[in-house]
């Protein structure tokens, strides 16, 4: 009896502190990280002619949209991949 | 009999070469210069055959590679020699023309795309240069949604000229669009021009090529466009990014026409 009054102690003890570390965790990265901006990019073909254009809305604001990353993710997303 | 036979098959080989084959009556040169972005000037060739029936325009496409790394904003992508072909064929006596094209936007596939020969509304303009030893003419012309300057001479009564370009009365020698996209100068002229010429290709990639008419060609497009557009969108969907994709038919030759206004598609 005692031996499961322990162990039910300790259950709780570690789910409340993975909660805090969870809760923690997720706070931390809503405040330091916003996705409130907007990347435009013209695709064009080697010709020079413009055919299309990819918007991806929601992108961290520490993000460049004219980063080689940011980019090669619209090629992806061009591509299908 | 031998002989004979040979001669019959022989006689008959000259004969359908030389009935199948036209007058010429006029041959020019066109330098066609396309530049949509500064950064890249496609320096593509057009060559105009003017028999007394037809007249016949093909595009020679550069094939120069053009990938460069331009503003962050933008991304390049192949475009493929072989997908562009383009070569218009007007029947003056059917009031018809035939654009032969490879569709290379979406559908993928080559098209003889057929029209009744389009009205050109020109509007003749008190202004003149001289191209070459000739004396040109000044003419404007609003067409599918691009604005037109050309150049034209009386001194060859020929009223044709490059591309789907027809109706002054004299041979277009240049002609630009209002956005400085198109551009096409004179690069030679052979007037008259007595060589026989043969339209037997072209006449046979009419019979290969699927045939359709310009109207519904032109939608076939659009929606073939749409689902393309639509596809590359919910393909990316499961991403925690908000994707959204357009395309639009600002920088194509004819941007609109009179069944569609529509230039802008967001999906």
């Amino acid at each position: 009896m005692r031996k499961l009054v322990f162990a039910a102690l300790a259950g709780v003890f570690m789910l409340s502190s993975g909660f805090a570390t969870e809760n923690e965790r997720t706070t931390t990265t809503t405040t330091n990280e916003s996705f409130d901006k907007t990347c435009y990019y013209n695709v064009r073909n080697s010709r020079g002619e413009r055919v299309g254009g990819v918007i991806m809305q929601g992108v961290p604001n520490d993000v460049d949209c004219g980063s080689l990353t940011a980019r090669l993710r619209t090629i992806d997303i061009w591509n299908g991949n | 009999m031998l002989n004979k036979y040979l001669v019959f098959v022989i006689g008959i080989l000259i004969f359908k070469t030389s009935f199948s084959q036209e007058k010429g009556v006029l041959k020019v040169e066109y330098n066609e210069l396309v530049s949509y972005i500064p950064q890249i000037i496609n320096q593509d060739k057009g060559f105009l055959l003017v028999t007394d029936n037809y007249s016949y325009y093909r595009t020679v496409f550069d094939n120069t590679s053009n990938l460069k790394e331009l503003d962050e904003n933008t991304i390049i992508v192949a475009a493929l020699k072989d997908e562009y072909f383009s070569e218009i064929l007007l029947n003056r006596n059917q009031d018809s023309l035939t654009e032969n094209l490879f569709e290379r936007r979406a559908i993928k596939k080559f098209f003889s795309v057929k029209e009744e020969i389009p009205i050109m509304d020109w509007k003749l303009v008190d202004d003149s240069k001289r191209i070459g030893k000739f004396i040109c003419k000044k003419a404007e012309l609003n067409f599918r949604g691009r604005s037109y300057t050309a150049f034209y001479t009386e001194e060859i009564p020929v009223s044709l000229g490059p591309w789907k370009f027809h109706g002054l009365p004299g041979l277009i020698l240049e002609v630009e669009d209002s956005e400085g996209f198109f551009k096409w100068h004179l690069k030679s002229v052979y007037y008259p021009y007595d060589e026989k010429i043969d339209l037997n290709p072209v006449f046979d990639r009419v019979k290969k090529f699927e045939n359709i008419s310009y109207k519904n060609f032109d939608s076939t497009l659009i929606e073939s466009l749409k689902s393309k557009f639509k596809a590359i969108k919910s393909r990316a969907g499961n991403r925690k990014l908000s994707i959204s994709t357009e395309f639009d038919t600002k920088e194509w030759k004819e941007p609109s026409n009179s069944w569609r206004n529509q230039t802008v598609f967001s999906f």
